[in-house]
């Protein structure tokens, strides 16, 4: 042990809290300079108008730059004689291999030596699903497994969610894997670790507006780029995952390895990476609950399958269709995700060698049996059009009612929201002078992290200021800080009782889930027929889905409150109330800021969704560099997002004294 | 409204043995030559209007023995498909989004292979009953009188009137006419023709007075009664010359040009698909052809490429032009 | 104990943490203190230890947590790479192997047994122990074979398709230990094997594992924090501090001669009769009674019983069987009954 304490020691010391003492007092002083700064123009005190807002003279190219560089490597660069899109393209090929190969097997048929194959029917796929299912968990599993998908079949959506699912996988698969090959890297060397933490923060914030004209050119059209768009986003949880759960494994593991002669390569295949699989599962279902809120995005810029079904219903307001297929997608999810953790809570047992065997005949005369019989009986070939149902229609009719009866108390609502919380928040985000923000940015720095966190933040946010963009800038950081707000307010307090009761929190999950799966665009539509476009159903968006975090980490950091403390503080006589505000909220702080933060990176990622239904900040400017074929502005806006998402996170891990570990 | 369908790709199979069958002995076989190998890849955005008139296209192809993949694409992200050589064709430019057809014709790598005949009109819309607050509708100048405005008005845009504008990736010109025009109006953006939708539908639908950008064809415009603002008729100088018009300061003191739905394809691919090409030169509908379509889809709820099978089927004379 | 067939040599290794601590060692004249070290920003684990073992000797190093014991442990594996010294291994000097000799020699001399056992949660036991054969890309069933032949011998024969969460802590480090023994190595190194169990067990596992010495005869490492299991161990003792070796010599020198306060603080709870041989509490003088006599090796708690069942003193011998002295009952007592935080009253 004590090798190994000594070992890690050189690496952890670096990150630690300083300058909390020394460099307190300039940092005090910073911050209400920063202060006195910002709100000024809340005073009505006119500022110079250089310090205001960057003169446009002194606005470098940014745009243009990243606009000619984006070209270039998509459309000419070079490696030797080969053009990188010829690389990347055959990359694409490559990948594009399994995903035909899935698509076909569920969806679309086969052609194998000349002779072409229908799909799987769908009574093969249901029943092998319902028997994964019961083989990693109960019965109780196996209900939801194959439920979800007779729900696909019964609402005549079985095509477009084989398709979601068949891209859903190859996307989980491509992802896990890039990620575990990522997170081995930094597990390996440090100093890719700290390069790919930023990266991955980018990956994450900047809407795939921005850089989906490079995507299309480098890997072409068809699945292939949006499997790479859901990638992007969904990847870097696997890779951080990975590289903590190496960090986790015992070290004497890879040195009994080591011991046994095995080469550098054989103690991470055969010791390391299998010992830290049961915590890398947490990183692969988070992949999965990733990618399935890509499928809307992906949908949009070109996917086939239940994201499709969903935005052209809505196109046509077909809200009660759009809410089926949306549904599908949720129990997809679940099913997915409980399936997922029963896989990686499962730990070997000797009894189970014997059983496989026949778990195995099981699986195969589900497959094959239903393919056999198909021929003969067209029932199982073909779900049935006349044992379809849908409730569309009922639903739309729900909404029509709704629409001419809640209209008017909503409304009533929305006024109160706007006049007094929405109008006054922007009116004071749009007048902070840049001058104002960067100090604020580097005062706040100083204070919690030191001069190397003031100089990167401050250098962060005179980008963003000095980028052409301050304007969309504020009105995205505006919405996100209301948001991020209100999204505290509701999920702390239910992320407080998720905490206190088992059975509110299984409850509670479901609930999550749903929220987090259910393409946002289903109820947004209907919002926005109700109360019209614009920043207030964009806020209810990203508060719904910002709401998720902020109720798991909450619920989270005080469930991690060791239980002897709580313990010896009853014993101490501290009263309920005591015992939670002297205690337990105090040791879960770390917790509780990650809870802020992780809500604050949600936030940001929400704001691809709101600038589909019209907000103007930095997110909307990604979406028209699209259309105008601008991809500087795309890019750029897209930096801006990810360097104040960086900002606030940056700052507030800082704020949590660095323990927080990332997700 | 329910959605009862057979397994596509079943029905595909067959459908593709069916009509190879049928028209193996029919004349234009004979075509079925080197070109009619390699799929003919035809772009589908889910929009109704486009959809429709691609799969129009695209049955025809089939039925000319063609084999055709209708590549699914976001509107704007279609043009790297087409100029990359992803996509050959792609049979719904809308004149709306001139900018990125007029980038990726500059491009070199597209080319215009002409109008498909449909028009389109689009602008301000308003449903009929509008007309009543605002008399003297559809002038532009009862936009201006305050009673007007007052009921027009939201929480947010108040004073002013709100206009429920199109996504913001769509060339409207409006921020343009507000100033030129000094129509008392905010723009409340929307960000894709759903939203747009549901803003403008959901007051229609309950009577509520509104204004926003509507366009035709379209199945808004087609299923709910209303008409378009008339703003001074379009101008090529009004656009460019600020002295045009009523306002002598600013451009755009008029309406958007009407225009039409263009067809697109990669230069490249007139080579490799001479014939194909050719008939998407021809190929035009009109827009009432593209209502029935539009109506066939959106409110009886029927597959696109079904409604496009049935509309080639009932119109053999108009198809028999394309094949010239 | 000779030096002639030691087998493992430690020349002055040094284990520093820090920036450049290679270069910072190298330059210095004196060896550095740890207060010179501190000043420089480095942390020394290990310093300056020389060592040497011999064949079929079971060598124990003893230490408080934050000794340097297992580190120094991990620099004779190069598991953790010395800043500076050497290693000689029968004859090679570790230090200088490349990666892939390093390989070979581990599947070749060494075996090592972990504190938390170190299996791996995917395998069973079977496949644990059969795992550095595997690694050698041998045929899963003569790997098997030997696996089993492996737990066999340490008790668990029946256990094999169960997996580590399902076996008990003994157990689960009966499964290291075979494992460690699979190849077959020259030199066994066991890290606190026995630390993570319950005292009960612990003391079962100490008998297994003088019981498997007994049958292998292999050259042992062994390194542990509890001085009572040294003693019981070892055939001799490296007492660690601060990375330095205090004092090496047998269980019963370092009890009735501790070189500094520091060794003879942990030597107090000791009895004496645990680790006094018959050789050193003998009288001398060829005045011994009976036929029967005890080894001079033999400590004198394992052989009480008979001095004291017997008439008269109890002859002393040595290993060719010539009288040394003779052991009286008074002796025995005296070393039973001696506190153990005394000093045992001198032997006449």
């Amino acid at each position: 042990m004590t090798a190994v304490e000594l070992r890690s020691e050189p690496e952890s010391r670096g990150d630690a809290v300083r300058g909390a003492g020394a460099a307190r007092l300039p940092a005090l002083a910073l911050l209400a300079v920063a202060v006195l700064l910002c709100l000024l123009p809340q005073f009505g005190v006119e500022m110079p108008p250089a310090l205001a807002a960057i003169p446009d003279r002194f606005i470098l190219p940014w745009r243009q730059w990243a606009g000619e560089a984006l070209t270039y490597v998509a459309k000419d660069s070079h490696i030797g004689p080969v053009m990188v899109s010829e690389i990347t393209r055959g990359i694409a090929g490559v990948i594009l291999q399994p995903m035909l190969l899935l698509q076909g097997l569920v969806s679309k048929g086969l052609t194998v030596g000349g002779v072409e194959l229908p799909p799987l029917p769908w009574p093969s796929v249901m029943l092998a699903s319902a028997l994964l299912g019961l083989r990693f968990g109960s019965v109780r599993l196996a209900l939801l497994t194959g439920g979800a998908l007779l729900y696909a079949a019964l609402f005549g959506l079985w095509d477009a969610t084989m398709l979601t699912l068949a891209s859903v996988l190859v996307s989980v698969a491509f992802g896990v894997l890039l990620g575990t090959w990522l997170g081995i890297l930094a597990f390996r060397h440090p100093r890719v670790d700290r390069a790919l933490q930023p990266l991955y923060d980018v990956m994450q914030t900047v809407p795939i507006f921005a850089y989906l004209v490079p995507i299309l050119y480098l890997f072409g059209f068809g699945p292939v780029g949006a499997m790479m768009a859901t990638v992007i986003y969904a990847m870097p949880p696997m890779a951080r995952v990975t590289t903590l759960a190496l960090r986790g494994v015992p070290a004497s593991i890879g040195e009994a390895a080591a011991m046994a002669g095995c080469t550098r390569g054989q103690v991470m295949r055969l010791a390391l990476l299998p010992s830290a699989l049961p915590k890398m599962m947490i990183g692969v279902n988070q992949v999965l609950m990733l990618s399935l809120t890509m499928v809307i995005i992906a949908s949009v810029i070109g996917a086939d399958g239940l994201g499709a079904v969903v935005l052209k219903a809505l196109q046509s307001l077909k809200i009660g269709r759009g809410l089926e297929a949306g549904l599908a997608i949720v129990l997809v999810a679940i099913a997915l995700d409980r399936l997922g953790q029963a896989i990686a809570e499962r730990r070997p047992q000797h009894r189970d060698a014997a059983g496989s065997r026949r778990w195995a005949l099981a699986f195969a005369v589900a497959l094959v049996l239903p393919c056999l019989l198909a021929p003969m009986i067209p029932a199982l070939a073909n779900w049935p059009a006349d044992w379809s149902v849908s409730t569309a229609s009922w639903w739309d009719a729900r909404i029509a009612q709704m629409n001419l009866a809640f209209a008017g108390p909503l409304r009533e609502l929305k006024t109160f929201a706007f006049l007094w919380l929405l109008r006054p928040t922007k009116l004071f985000f749009l007048a902070v002078p840049w001058i104002g923000a960067v100090t604020l940015v580097a005062a706040l720095g100083l204070l919690l992290g030191g001069w190397r966190l003031a100089l990167s933040c401050g250098l962060m946010m005179l980008f963003v200021a000095g980028c052409g963009f301050w304007e969309p800038a504020q009105l995205s950081l505006y919405l996100i800080a209301i948001s991020v707000a209100l999204a505290l307010l509701i999920g702390m307090p239910l992320g407080l009782a998720c905490a206190a009761s088992p059975r509110f929190n299984a409850g509670m999950r479901v609930v999550l889930d749903t929220i987090q799966t259910l393409p946002s665009f289903v109820y947004l539509i209907p919002v926005i027929m109700l109360l019209g476009s614009g920043d207030f159903p964009a806020l209810i968006a990203i508060v719904v889905y910002a709401v998720t975090p902020a109720v798991r980490f909450t619920a989270d950091a005080l469930r991690h409150v060791p239980g002897e403390i709580v313990e010896a503080a009853r014993m101490s006589g501290a009263s309920r109330w005591q015992n939670f505000g002297w205690v337990k909220v105090p040791l879960a702080r770390p917790g509780l800021l990650l809870a802020v933060n992780q809500t604050v990176m949600m936030a940001f990622g929400m704001l691809v969704i709101t600038a589909l239904i019209g907000t103007k900040g930095l997110e909307s400017d990604t979406l028209i560099s699209l259309s105008k074929a601008d991809p500087g502005r795309g890019i750029i806006a897209g930096a801006a997002m990810a360097f104040l998402a960086i900002i606030i996170d940056r700052l507030l891990r800082a704020a949590a004294g660095g323990q927080a570990a990332r997700p | 409204m329910s959605y009862r369908k057979f397994n596509t790709s079943w029905m595909k199979t067959l459908g593709a043995a069916a009509l190879s069958a049928t028209f193996l002995a029919a004349p234009q076989a004979r075509a079925a030559d080197a070109e009619t190998a390699s799929p003919v890849r035809i772009v589908v955005t889910g929009i109704t209007d486009a959809d429709f008139i691609a799969n129009v296209f695209a049955g025809f192809l089939e039925q000319n023995g063609y084999k055709v993949e209708r590549v699914k694409a976001d509107y704007a992200a279609q043009f790297v498909g087409l100029e990359a050589g992803d996509m050959d064709f792609s049979t719904s430019i809308w004149d709306t989004s001139r900018d990125i057809m007029d980038a990726a014709l500059a491009t070199g790598k597209v080319q215009n292979m002409g109008s498909t005949g449909v028009k389109i009109r689009e602008g301000w819309w308003y449903p009929l009953y509008v007309k009543e607050l605002c008399p003297g509708l559809p002038d532009w100048k009862a936009l201006l009188e305050p009673a007007c405005v007052k009921a027009l008005a939201t929480v947010e845009s108040a004073p002013k009137a709100r206009f429920v504008e199109a996504p913001a990736d769509w060339t409207t010109n409006n921020a343009a006419r507000l100033e030129a025009l000094k129509l008392p109006f905010v723009l409340e953006g929307t960000g894709t023709p759903a939203a747009l939708h549901a803003a403008i539908v959901g007051a229609v639908q309950r009577k509520e007075p509104v204004i926003g950008w509507g366009f035709m064809p379209d199945w808004m415009t087609e299923q709910y009664p209303g008409e378009f603002v008339q703003f001074p008729h379009f101008e090529a100088a009004c656009a460019t010359d600020p002295k045009w018009g009523g306002n002598p300061d600013k451009v755009w003191d008029c309406d958007n040009p009407y225009g039409y739905v263009w067809k697109v394809a990669n230069t490249k691919s007139e080579a490799r698909l001479p014939r194909a090409s050719r008939m998407l030169r021809l190929y035009h509908l009109t827009a009432a052809d593209v209502a029935w379509g539009i109506r066939r889809v959106d409110v009886d709820g029927i597959e696109s490429e079904k409604a496009a099978e049935e509309w080639l089927k009932a119109h053999p004379d108009l198809v028999a032009d394309w094949a010239l | 104990m000779s030096t002639t067939n030691r087998i493992l040599l430690c020349d002055n290794v040094w284990k520093v943490y820090g920036p450049d601590a290679d270069t910072f060692l190298s330059t210095r004249e004196q060896p550095p203190s740890p207060e010179d070290l501190a000043a420089a920003g480095l942390l020394a684990a290990v310093r300056g230890v020389s060592l040497s073992i011999s064949q079929g000797e079971i060598f124990v190093i003893m230490g408080l947590s934050g000794s340097g014991k297992s580190t120094l442990l991990r620099c004779m594996t190069r598991l953790v790479e010395p800043t500076a010294g050497s290693i000689l291994l029968g004859g090679t000097n570790l230090l200088n192997a490349t990666e892939r000799q390093l390989m070979q020699i581990r599947r070749e001399k060494m075996g090592m047994v972990f504190q938390n056992y170190a299996l791996m949660p995917h395998l069973s036991a079977l496949e644990n122990v059969a795992f550095p054969l595997k690694v050698q890309g041998m045929k899963r069933a003569a790997r098997e074979a030997r696996a089993q032949q492996m737990l066999d011998l340490v008790g668990l024969g029946g256990r094999g398709r169960h997996y580590p969460h399902e076996l008990s802590g003994g157990q689960q480090q009966r499964v290291g230990i075979a494992r460690s023994l699979t190849l077959e190595p020259d030199i066994w190194f066991l890290d606190e094997p026995f630390s993570a169990l319950d005292p009960l067990v612990r003391r079962e596992m100490q008998d297994e594992f003088l019981r498997l010495q007994t049958l292998l005869r292999k050259t042992i490492v062994f390194v542990t924090h509890d001085f009572a299991e040294a003693v019981r161990l070892a055939d001799r003792i490296a007492i660690m501090r601060e990375g330095a070796v205090v004092q090496v010599a047998t269980p019963e020198a370092l009890v009735l001669a501790p070189a500094d306060p520091y060794v003879s603080a942990f030597t107090r709870d000791i009895p004496r009769a645990q680790v006094v041989t018959a050789r050193s509490a003998m009288d001398l003088g060829p005045d011994a009674a009976g036929s029967a006599g005890v080894a001079a090796a033999a400590r004198v708690i394992d052989i009480a019983e008979r001095v004291l069942a017997a008439e008269g003193p109890v002859a002393v011998l040595a290993e060719d069987g010539g009288v040394l002295g003779a052991l009286s009952r008074e002796a025995v007592i005296r070393l039973l009954l001696a506190q153990p935080h005394t000093r045992p009253a001198p032997v006449q």
